[in-house]
């Protein structure tokens, strides 16, 4: 999906005292790409979103071009800050909804002089909001809501999308439908998109490019295969669900991630485990197997096809397959 | 939907019995009252009071509503100490009985304060003139629309406003379009409780403006030297002009209240 080519279209640094930590981070994005910001709560997520926008006043050190055009260029405190309504640059804000006050169709077509474009209809009717153009906000359901508020977001044809967990209010299904559709409207407008979402699917689903964000800093970025298969701290490796540090025969430490094991010993794929099973419960479609591993007195739970038989007080072996060495 | 499983009676009862005390002596007088003998204090001594206490509040509330607004909106989002001093100064001619606004302002204002001799170089007077009665009439009804607006515009999710910048949008159609029509239940009945705080201004208008005379001062006037009945009749006059406004507005919103849910 990224046409990068060498040449980025948003170039971001930014120096901006928290409460508890100091954001500090640089990063670029190439055109027509989906770049996700990952991370905890309170990793600082919102606010890179929220300097990006224009929503930040109080910078310190920052600076933002956008297709070689300087949006901020701020030093100690002074410089250029480019207003928000002047930026060309749409945030999605986490929770947001539609103006109370308007109609669904006067929301979508807020940002804009016309209320009647060919290109946005047509989308109106992709994401099934056709029959609720004059209905008031307060008749749309959460799912229909967070439709409209997406379409709204994308009427001017933004060159810059910006997207705060914009999901994270929405079931499971309905998720996996408005994320395509976003991959969608992507595809079609060739808009870049910044993604902030604590939902480690997600940013993997969608990203061509993921930084992985803590405590202000970005850890780790790279495409999203790169970083679940060699992240490179352990810190790095707990946030991608890697749940234990473990040393192999050679004396050397690597993570653990429960889906990235095999049963059954097989030492040419990874270090080969053994232990004793003591509980073992359904997890969506897998079965999971909690082991407690004598060697390293410790249990840990990995995950095995539905189907494979195991009992309680069973001794089992299986390979931890080409886990990452972390330290 | 199910009916609450205690219902407050005691309460009910006492709202009805508080209701029932605060109007008790406005519904006697409509009872008892005399509406021939009414219009005709009505047309015979009404009429300009009536037309300089309305001439005087529309101004007021222009004023009230030009510099209130912002006021109010920068109260509820400014940030920094400024802000913060300003809103408790704001309360100091809100808790200050009208009496002594008055005498204040008689004595800035008037023909021997500083102001006053000020207004004077340019032919103008704030003693016993039309804007006397409107400068009372600010200082009297202003902090009630400035807080009533402060609160409305708390009130408004930020997030509206951010999305319609974000959107495009300038700040100016953002505040018009977004920020005021969220804020304008709150916005309605502010400017409907300084409307009425404004027309029955009293305390401070009789001192500083005893003429031209407001309906307030005509109604103190009729009850010095005609007694109770000729003051009731100008009484009746003030109500009928001072209610509905606010009682709409109070109506409005509570219809208007789910149509705006923020």
């Amino acid at each position: 999906m990224s046409c990068g080519g060498g040449f980025t279209l948003i170039e971001f640094r930014c120096k901006l005292p928290r409460r508890a930590f100091t954001l500090d981070i640089a990063l670029q994005v190439n055109p027509a790409s989906v770049y996700s910001i990952f991370g905890p709560s309170a990793a600082g997520k919102s606010s890179v979103l929220s300097v990006i926008a224009g929503f930040e006043n109080r910078l310190h050190t920052a600076y933002l071009s956008v297709n070689g055009r300087v949006l901020i260029d701020v030093k100690s405190g002074h410089g250029l800050n480019v207003s928000a309504w002047r930026r060309g640059v749409v945030l999605m804000e986490q929770g947001a909804t539609l103006f109370p006050h308007l109609s669904v169709r006067d929301n979508i077509y807020f940002g804009v002089r016309t209320k009647r474009d060919p290109w946005i209809e047509a989308w109106i009717e992709r994401v099934g909001l056709g029959p609720y153009l004059d209905a008031k906000p307060s008749q749309l359901s959460g799912g229909l809501t967070q439709r409209a508020v997406i379409v709204r977001s994308i009427v001017g044809r933004p060159e810059i999308l910006l997207l705060d967990e914009p999901f994270s209010a929405l079931d499971w299904s309905l998720r996996r439908i408005l994320q395509d559709a976003v991959m969608d409207l992507q595809n079609d407008l060739g808009t870049t998109i910044i993604m902030v979402t604590h939902d480690l699917a997600e940013a993997q689903r969608m990203a061509d490019e993921m930084a992985i964000l803590n405590h202000g800093q970005i850890l780790q970025y790279g495409a999203p295969e790169h970083l679940m298969m060699h992240p490179k701290s352990w810190e790095v490796a707990k946030l991608l669900g890697y749940t234990h540090l473990l040393t192999d025969g050679n004396g050397q430490t690597f993570a653990f991630h429960p889906s990235r094991v095999v049963p059954e010993a097989q030492p040419d794929l990874g270090p080969v485990l053994q232990g004793t099973v003591k509980e073992q419960f359904l997890h969506e479609a897998d079965r999971r197997v909690a082991v407690y591993l004598s060697s390293f007195n410790c249990e840990l739970e990995i995950a095995v096809p539905t189907g494979y038989t195991l009992h309680i007080g069973q001794t089992f072996a299986f390979t931890v397959v080409n886990p990452p060495y972390v330290y | 939907m199910r009916k609450p499983y205690f219902t407050p009676s005691l309460a009910v009862l006492a709202g009805w019995l508080s209701t029932a005390f605060l109007l008790i002596p406005f519904i006697s007088l409509l009872l008892q009252v005399s509406w021939p003998s009414v219009w005709r204090v009505w047309v015979t001594s009404g009429g300009s009071p009536l037309v300089t206490s309305l001439w005087c509040t529309a101004i007021s509330m222009a004023v009230i509503l030009f510099i209130g607004t912002p006021l109010g909106y920068y109260l509820a989002h400014g940030q920094g100490r400024a802000w913060i001093i300003i809103e408790f100064l704001l309360l100091i001619p809100l808790l200050m009985p009208p009496l002594v606004i008055g005498l204040l302002l008689m004595y800035f204002y008037g023909p021997y304060g500083f102001m006053g001799r000020v207004l004077s170089h340019f032919g103008l007077s704030a003693s016993n003139t039309f804007l006397a009665v409107i400068l009372a009439q600010l200082y009297e009804s202003i902090p009630y629309y400035v807080f009533a607006a402060q609160a409305a515009f708390n009130q408004v999710d930020r997030r509206h406003e951010r999305v319609s910048l974000s959107l495009g949008v300038s700040p100016l159609r953002t505040m018009l379009y977004v920020t005021m029509p969220l804020a304008s239940p709150g916005l309605i009945v502010g400017f409907a409780m300084a409307f009425a705080r404004a027309i029955g201004a009293f305390g401070a208008v009789i001192v500083i403006a005893y003429y031209p005379n407001t309906l307030p001062v005509s109604i103190w006037i009729a009850l010095s030297e005609q007694g109770l009945p000729g003051a009731l009749a100008l009484t009746l006059l003030l109500v009928v002009i001072a209610l509905p406004l606010p009682l709409a507005s109070v109506v409005w919103r509570r219809f208007h209240s789910d149509r705006i849910s923020l």
